[in-house]
């Protein structure tokens, strides 16, 4: 397929009418390349590809016509157009000599999202709209031109958790009309509430179709990986760490969307900060990174008051903070890697860089961060994803710094990366004394990384949890509004 | 081997003009006084190339560059014909005019928000009438022999104006590599928000662009005053304009496909003049230099975003053989998102066109 490499070397895939099907595997085990397959835009080398009993044949548009839709996590919708318009350009306009019927496409979009069971507008603008929403306006548009097999590629990557729950009640809700879906995911959480069967993908071939039912989380890893300890659990000891030193201190602080907030983070400490995505904790990291206006409170950094009042003075202050969109905000894809680690180098603009040094520096923290290959040289883009998620960590957690504010650190990444990230941020706290905090939407990623997590809603904290009483369940509770 | 073709091919192309011309017209063009000349003649268009890719490094785009040049050439010939002020003083002055206005470019784009693409677009206008007034409509016939001789005397077999273009470029191609300052402008074009939060003040940066492009359009103004000796009201060097552009985005093929760079600009110039000028001595139509000019630029970009294509269709196959290789430790995955900066606005995607053919 590429070249002499093989991508799939022996899949066995089946996905019956109306269920949920689960893809997993980890990035390079051969999701997309299958994607590709299936959708027609590669053909493959051997083997028999059969769609509602026919033998597939022809390109994409044929097998769109056939009923097949994929929705990537680029939903390829336009933002500018309304719902109807989005779906009308997909299914077709209907026209009166010539002139589209704005009100019959409004009417055949209402009665496609009616049918679903989702509450839109679908004469507003698709822009408009939160992304869970704007997902299922690609399901709307699928099921408009008559899909019948539906593959949504990472579809909650970016969601949280009640907008996921909405998503996965509604295309629950098409298994009575006998569509099926394809769910191709890194959340094993997902699966075992949504699917109905998974097909685990691992080095090109398929290693085990199961019923979810039957599936545990930590045997569904296990699959992933083919290894047994990979799940990204480093073994913590709570209790045993020795009591150290304040590192920062908040108070009372106050900002757009958030507040009163109180925070302590020791040396060496990993704190979770989370809540669902509007609970405001993004707010606070920005505010802390003097990004964004604080209206109110005192900070405190190793006993000596810090104001926030730019970035320059955060970094000054030894803060590093790592965006949650490393593509949108974290890295600068057309330069090297070196030029990204070192992207502000210091001193003084005159002084020439020390090109070689540097790229050695560099090529060290991209050996230790596990990046493959360890190039300082070649350009980030030219890099995976979950390699890119490492360089963009490098940048702060490499150079010592006394506090580093992380944004889902490692969102979008796979398992075995994950396992990496997660250890190189304990590893960098024990041994450097960094403290860390974890902003995130993604409650696994506190239980298996923090030492202490505090919960926000709607700006306040609500839960502040020491190792020993973090679980998924209760950071859920308290997040939607328990009591704990 | 497409991956250098991508890469020399311009080079190869200079060559393959230069030895074709040569062969066809050995006594006229195969001389050391051709390559003079015409290394001469190109030399404001290589400055102004200078000028404008600091700015599109950033994301912005300065269309004034050519008015400001003509600008420069006023101010200066004024100066030292008209008012009598001293030839070193008179430069200083022009040099301080010129990036004065590259100072409200940046301010206009930065603080009101103007697109640069409007902003500069505004502004070569309204330099056109500055330089208008100030001359009072008047072409100035004569500059003083100062100021041509600081132009004009032959250094090592080489006039001083190519002097100053090499020196040009060797200054911008040493501050974009190896200063502090260079690196952060490539950062804030290649991802502002991630310049942002890595303490770099983009809005600041872009100014800065603005104002170091409009002292190298001074001083493409300087050696065009020296050059032709005397100064046009209604500007001398606004046709300059689209040399200087198809310079620039020619010379982003080569050498770094897909990115600018001082020496591809240097050898596209270069490649650019030899072809005129080889064309008229074979004695081609009127017509038939713009033809080739503009079709040579055109199929560069179209090679070299197909060079760059091909060239992510191999990175992908060695990262799978890795895969094979390695047998799941560090899994690399089979394709990776590619980056972009900000949201695409117009400006951006004219410039996307020409130095980032691969996305």
């Amino acid at each position: 397929m590429y070249g002499p490499t093989l991508a799939l070397a022996g899949v066995d895939f089946q996905v019956r009418a109306g269920e949920i099907h689960g893809l997993l595997g980890e990035n390079g085990a051969g999701k997309s390349t299958l994607v590709r397959i299936l959708a027609g835009a590669e053909r493959q080398d051997g083997g028999e590809l059969r769609f509602f009993g026919e033998q597939a044949s022809g390109g994409p548009a044929e097998r769109r016509k056939a009923g097949l839709a994929f929705i990537h996590q680029d939903l390829g919708l336009f933002a500018d157009f309304s719902v109807a318009d989005n779906i009308a350009l997909s299914s077709g306009f209907s026209t009166r000599r010539g002139l589209i019927r704005q009100s019959a496409s409004e009417s055949a979009a209402r009665a496609v999202v009616d049918r679903l069971g989702f509450d839109c507008d679908v004469t507003k603008l698709v822009g408009e709209l939160p992304l869970a929403d704007q997902t299922l306006v690609a399901v709307c548009r699928a099921l408009a031109h008559g899909a019948r097999l539906i593959v949504l590629d990472e579809p909650t990557a970016y969601l949280e958790a009640r907008q996921v729950r909405k998503l996965f009640d509604i295309l629950a809700g098409l298994r009575a009309d006998g569509v099926a879906c394809v769910l191709i995911t890194h959340r094993s959480e997902d699966v075992l509430r949504v699917c109905d069967r998974v097909t685990v993908l691992r080095d090109g071939r398929s290693v085990a179709r199961r019923s979810a039912a039957q599936l545990s989380e930590a045997e569904l890893i296990r699959l992933i990986t083919g290894r047994e300890d990979a799940s990204g659990n480093v073994p913590r000891r709570p209790g045993t760490r020795p009591v150290r030193r304040l590192r920062m201190a908040a108070e009372n602080l106050r900002g757009a969307g958030f507040g009163p907030l109180s925070l302590e983070i020791r040396e060496g400490e990993v704190l979770g900060l989370c809540g669902l995505a509007d609970a405001g904790q993004f707010a606070v990291g920005l505010a802390l990174m003097g990004d964004a206006p604080l209206s109110s409170g005192t900070v405190a950094l190793d006993g000596r008051p810090y104001q926030p009042g730019s970035v320059r003075t955060a970094l000054d202050a030894g803060l590093g903070y790592v965006p949650a969109n490393r593509t949108a905000d974290g890295l600068a894809g057309g330069l090297t890697a070196v030029e990204n680690v070192l992207m502000s180098p210091r001193g003084p603009w005159w002084r020439p860089l020390r090109g070689r040094s540097d790229r050695e520096t560099c090529q060290r923290l991209l050996e230790t961060f596990r990046v493959s290959p360890p190039q300082a040289d070649r350009e980030v883009m030219t890099f995976s994803g979950g390699n890119q998620q490492k360089i963009l960590l490098a940048k702060w957690l490499g150079f010592d710094r006394r506090l580093v504010i992380l944004n889902e650190p490692s969102a979008g990444v796979d398992v075995g990366a994950k396992a990496d990230i997660h250890r190189r941020i304990r590893r960098d706290c024990e041994v450097n004394g960094t403290a860390a905090l974890v902003i995130t939407t993604d409650f696994q990623e506190i239980v298996d990384l923090c030492d202490r997590a505090v919960v926000m809603r709607r700006g306040l904290a609500v839960g502040n949890l020491e190792a020993s009483r973090i679980s998924a369940d209760l950071l859920t509770e308290m997040a939607y509004g328990g009591t704990a | 081997m497409t991956h250098r073709l991508g890469r020399y091919g311009l080079l190869v192309l200079l060559i393959l003009a230069l030895a074709g011309f040569s062969l066809a017209r050995p006594t006229e063009f195969a001389t050391w006084n051709n390559v003079k000349y015409t290394w001469d003649e190109q030399t404001p268009v290589i400055i102004g190339g200078l000028a404008i890719m600091i700015p599109l490094l950033t994301d912005s785009i300065d269309l004034s560059v050519a008015a400001n040049i003509s600008l420069a050439n006023i101010v200066l010939a004024v100066l030292t014909e008209n008012d009598g002020v001293a030839t070193p003083l008179a430069v200083l002055i022009t040099l301080l005019v010129t990036s004065f206005v590259g100072l409200v470019n940046g301010l206009i784009s930065e603080r009101l928000h103007v697109p640069s693409f409007v902003g500069t677009l505004g502004m070569a206008t309204l330099l056109g009438g500055v330089g208008l007034a100030y001359s009072r409509s008047t072409d100035i016939l004569t500059v003083p022999h100062s100021v041509t001789s600081m132009v004009r005397t032959d250094l090592l077999g080489l006039p001083l104006s190519v002097w100053y273009g090499i020196v040009s470029m060797i200054v911008v191609a040493f501050v974009l590599r190896y200063l502090p300052v260079g690196r952060k402008l490539r950062a804030v074009g290649a991802n502002p928000r991630a310049a942002a939060l890595t303490g770099i003040r983009p809005s600041l940066y872009r100014i800065v662009s603005f104002v170091l492009g409009g002292t190298l359009a001074g001083v493409a103004g300087i050696v065009l005053t020296g050059q032709l000796g005397s100064a046009t009201a209604s500007g001398s060097a606004d046709t300059l304009l689209l040399p200087i552009f198809a310079a620039v985005f020619l010379g982003s093929t080569a050498f770094t496909p897909g990115r600018l760079n001082v020496l591809g600009l240097f050898v596209a110039a270069l490649f650019l003049a030899f072809v005129s000028s080889g064309l008229v001595l074979l004695g081609a139509p009127l017509w038939a230099s713009p033809l080739i000019n503009g079709a040579a630029l055109i199929l560069a970009i179209a090679l070299s975003s197909w060079a760059l294509r091909l060239r992510a269709r191999q990175f992908r196959a060695q990262q799978l053989k890795q895969l094979d290789s390695e047998d799941g430790e560090g899994t690399p995955e089979t394709s990776a998102p590619p980056l972009s900066g900000s949201e695409p606005n117009g400006v951006r995607q004219v410039k996307q066109a020409a130095t980032d053919p691969a996305s």
